[in-house]
């Protein structure tokens, strides 16, 4: 699972990469994000609704999009209260400043996790926003709960462009609780401009303080990948073509070069 | 008025009568300030700690005490009245400076990344502790900024230690406000400027390996040591994080700086992107033992919707890393000019006016809050980096560019030049500072754009000053910045005192250009400017824009002083400041 420091760290992209990556390594990898907030989505041949970063994930996966792949949709539906899409159906809605309870919600993502994680080699989990929001953890499903359910080894995301990235990783292994620490494998360093020797002394201290290994730094690439996000607008979400979408993260994955450990990251998928 | 030291203490009125809101000067110090002692009783004091001997053109030797605020403190013109018929003079000066010179109190404001709203909480705090009486400056050790103010003297500080000068009430601030400013010329490579003048040229590895340890430290250590013995508060800005462990040693932007001034910390983490609590505590944490003590209080910035949840969070931060948590501040729109950073990621329009203006965002921009103004009027401003942008356009702003050579090529690889020439005479063209000199006919590989028949000498610029000048009749105030164009036989835009004429006007082509910064700050020429443009009849707002910035100023202290805990504030400031 690809937790972010922020949102915005660029988790969903990192696991669209990884989802190029071992679909050409000839591997069976398919997408998962237990639930999105957001108030743009992609109809899926299934009848389920997912988040845009899923539905482009399955793209780069090589799979068709399916509801399971992000089986909750929490969307903002005015005035504060939220409507909760459980597989493209309306479950309930959350009143203005409640906050969905995740005991009612767990259960609908470990089902969609399961059914996946039984027929496909691997699947590639996204987190949601920061896993250490203090005011939020108790009833965060999407990120450590989902993780320690299912036991799945997880890698930070920090993006590096505004700085603080070595304070962003720490500070989220470090806000982890001590029972959950053991699911931090690893960490990844995004959107990275420059000579990258100069970050390794900074890293090399972050792995002796938390234990977790650096699975790479990933190089700024300026292509064009279509916004998943949509703070103003919502609705239906445009596929695009799949051919240029592909050649995207072709471009980037050569660009990463030898600097992205993927061997590695599949190693720790599958718990060596 | 007393003439020399030794005459005794000239006429002192008999009670202390406060602020002269009514003087023409006032504030010539600080908001806060008693106008009772117009004069210096003690002048000339010769205290090296309160001024310095200049060479003055007028007076010969002559002692300024500009930066003083001594004799403006309301318990120093308490006890001058009560006490000048008890001792004498230099007795009583020395008892004024000791119960009433500048305390000295440094107090740093870190982000936790770039953009966390470091700046805006300094000039928060600076407004906070003016509007209390206090004397404070702002600081940053060194900024690496596109825009930059030229100061009273000719030096070139940052643009946002200027505004914080202005939150902070001081109309004339010393250039130790900011000792280093980086100019980025692309190629990793800066222009230097240190106490406002330009000392060359380095890349990356010079600059950390030779600058730093040298001329760096040096400038750092003196200019702090000049605002501490001046000013009550030094409200000092860090740069990025202070956590880039991989730097630690060399970076003397943030905690390097708190160390020189003894600085206690607050550190800002914009809730904007998540994340903020792992942001917090992970910069906390990887602060050397040694200098996290210096980490007084937490704050959270930019909140949008409710902030109840994130001090949930923060009341458990502070017991995870014993921080004190100092308050969540909401988002707030301020007409306050924008750092490069927050230009370039935002917008690319700004306002909503029926009238299109585009200003040419070439890669190596710079001085672009010049147009701020603007979006207030009819006006919307496009940063407009494509011909057929431009080509739709009502009229054409050329911005500054800090390196006009290589912005030159940029335009003529997109086909801008070619779009310019075949808009002169249908709409205004207007070319400021480095675009200006592109407009000109000597400039560059490719000669300059030829629009306008003025040549420029730039490897001999002129020094950088601040300027008055009149468009027609109508006052223009703004600052230059290196000017080095030739004198030309055509019309100039603006006239300046003496009747010199500065830039270059041809009315029948509209084509017009200075190196003058600022000039749509004031009514005038901005009104003028946008009545040429064919068919715009929108009322103008006549506003100064330095008032808007003044209300934003007062908006955003009442709105962070309304988020923060005063009694953790006042801890970290020695005392009740506030």
């Amino acid at each position: 699972m690809f937790l972010g420091t922020s949102s915005g760290a660029g988790k969903s992209f990192v696991c669209a990469l990884a989802c190029r990556h071992f679909s050409k390594k000839g591997m069976d990898a398919v997408p998962f994000k237990a639930s999105n907030l957001s108030l743009l989505s992609h109809r899926t041949e299934d009848g389920g609704e997912i988040g845009v970063g899923q539905a482009l994930q399955a793209v780069a996966s090589g799979k068709k999009p399916e509801g399971r792949m992000n089986p909750i949709l929490l969307r903002p539906s005015g005035k504060g209260s939220i409507d909760v899409r459980v597989l493209g159906s309306s479950v309930y809605r959350i009143s203005p400043g409640c906050k969905p309870g995740a005991e009612s919600l767990i259960g609908h993502a470990l089902e969609s996790f399961d059914a996946l994680a039984s027929r496909h080699d691997l699947v590639v989990c996204e987190g949601s926003g920061s896993p250490v929001e203090l005011n939020l953890m108790d009833n965060d499903v999407a990120n450590l709960r989902m993780a320690r359910e299912r036991g799945i080894p997880c890698v930070i995301v920090a993006d590096i462009e505004r700085g603080g990235a070595f304070a962003a990783v720490y500070g989220t292994w470090l806000l982890t609780p001590e029972k959950d620490r053991g699911l931090l494998k690893g960490f990844l360093i995004n959107r990275f401009r420059g000579d990258p020797s100069i970050l390794w002394d900074g890293i090399g201290k972050i792995e002796t303080m938390t234990g977790m290994e650096c699975l790479g730094i990933i190089p700024y690439v300026d292509v064009d990948l279509p916004a998943e996000d949509s703070p103003g607008g919502g609705g239906a979400f445009r596929m695009p073509d799949s051919g240029k979408y592909l050649k995207a993260l072709d471009a980037v994955l050569d660009a990463c070069g030898d600097s992205v450990d993927f061997a590695r990251m599949e190693g720790i998928a599958s718990g060596n | 008025m007393k003439t020399k030291i030794g005459d005794g203490i000239g006429d002192v009125p008999a009670e202390r009568h406060g602020p002269d809101g009514d003087c023409p000067y006032f504030p010539c110090h600080y908001p806060g300030q008693d106008c009772t002692l117009c004069y210096c009783p003690f002048y000339p004091c010769r205290d090296e700690r309160f001024g310095e001997w200049i060479e003055s053109k007028k007076l010969g030797k002559a002692w300024s005490c500009l930066h003083c605020v001594l004799p403006h403190k309301a318990g120093a013109v308490d006890d001058v009245i009560s006490l000048r018929d008890e001792m004498g003079e230099r007795d009583l000066f020395d008892l004024i400076a000791e119960r009433h010179g500048p305390k000295g109190k440094a107090v740093m404001v870190l982000g936790a990344t770039s953009d966390a709203g470091k700046s805006v909480v300094c000039a928060a705090l600076c407004r906070m502790l003016s509007r209390r009486g206090w004397a404070v400056i702002p600081y940053k050790s060194q900024n690496m900024s596109l825009n930059s103010r030229v100061l009273r003297g000719g030096r070139e500080v940052s643009m946002i230690q200027e505004l914080q000068s202005r939150a902070a009430g001081v109309r004339t601030p010393p250039h130790q406000i900011n000792p280093i400013l980086m100019k980025p010329l692309g190629d990793s490579t800066s222009a230097v400027y240190v106490n406002g003048e330009p000392v060359g040229t380095y890349g990356v590895t010079e600059y950390y390996g030779d600058f730093v340890p040298n001329e760096g430290r040096a400038a750092l250590a003196e200019s702090l040591s000049f605002l501490k013995s001046r000013y009550d508060f030094i409200v000092m800005e860090g740069a990025g994080s202070p956590a880039e462990i991989n730097i630690y040693d060399v970076d003397l932007a943030n905690m390097g700086a708190a160390n020189e001034a003894d600085a206690d910390c607050i550190l800002v983490v914009n809730a904007e992107w998540g994340g903020s609590f792992a942001y917090a505590a992970g910069t906390v944490a990887l602060i050397p033992e040694k200098d996290r003590r210096r980490i007084r209080g937490v704050v959270i910035n930019n909140v949008r919707g409710s902030t109840r949840g994130l001090v949930e969070g923060g009341k458990i931060l502070e017991k995870i890393t014993g921080v004190p948590f100092l308050g969540a501040i909401p988002h707030i729109e301020l007409d306050l000019p924008k750092e490069d950073s927050e230009c370039f990621r935002g917008a690319k329009r700004f306002g909503r006016g029926k009238t299109t203006v585009a200003v040419v965002r070439y890669p190596r921009i710079s001085n672009f809050t010049d147009f701020d103004p603007l979006p207030f009027e009819d006006v919307t401003v496009v940063l407009a980096d494509a011909a057929d942008e431009i080509s739709v356009a009502d009229a054409v702003i050329l911005p500054g560019s800090k390196n006009p050579a290589s912005d030159l090529e940029w335009m003529v690889g997109r086909g801008i030049d070619r779009a310019l020439r075949g808009m002169v005479g249908k709409v205004p063209i207007l070319g400021i500072g480095g675009g200006y000199a592109m407009l000109g006919k000597n400039f560059g590989a490719h000669g300059g754009l030829g629009i306008v028949d003025v040549a420029f000498d730039t490897d001999n610029p002129r020094p950088s000053a601040k300027v008055s000048a009149k468009y027609g009749e109508l006052p223009v105030e703004g600052y230059s910045v290196s000017p080095s164009a030739e004198p030309h036989g055509g019309n100039g835009l603006f006239s300046l005192k003496g009747g010199a004429w500065e830039g270059y006007h041809d009315p029948d082509w509209m084509v017009m250009g200075t190196e003058i910064n600022g000039i749509f700050d004031l009514p005038g020429f901005r009104d003028a400017f946008l009545r040429m443009i064919e068919g715009f009849d929108s009322p103008t707002t006549g506003v100064n824009h330095g008032d808007r910035v003044e209300a934003s100023l007062d908006a955003l202290a009442d709105a962070v002083e309304g988020s923060l805990d005063l009694d953790i504030l006042n801890g970290i400031f020695g005392g009740s400041v506030f």
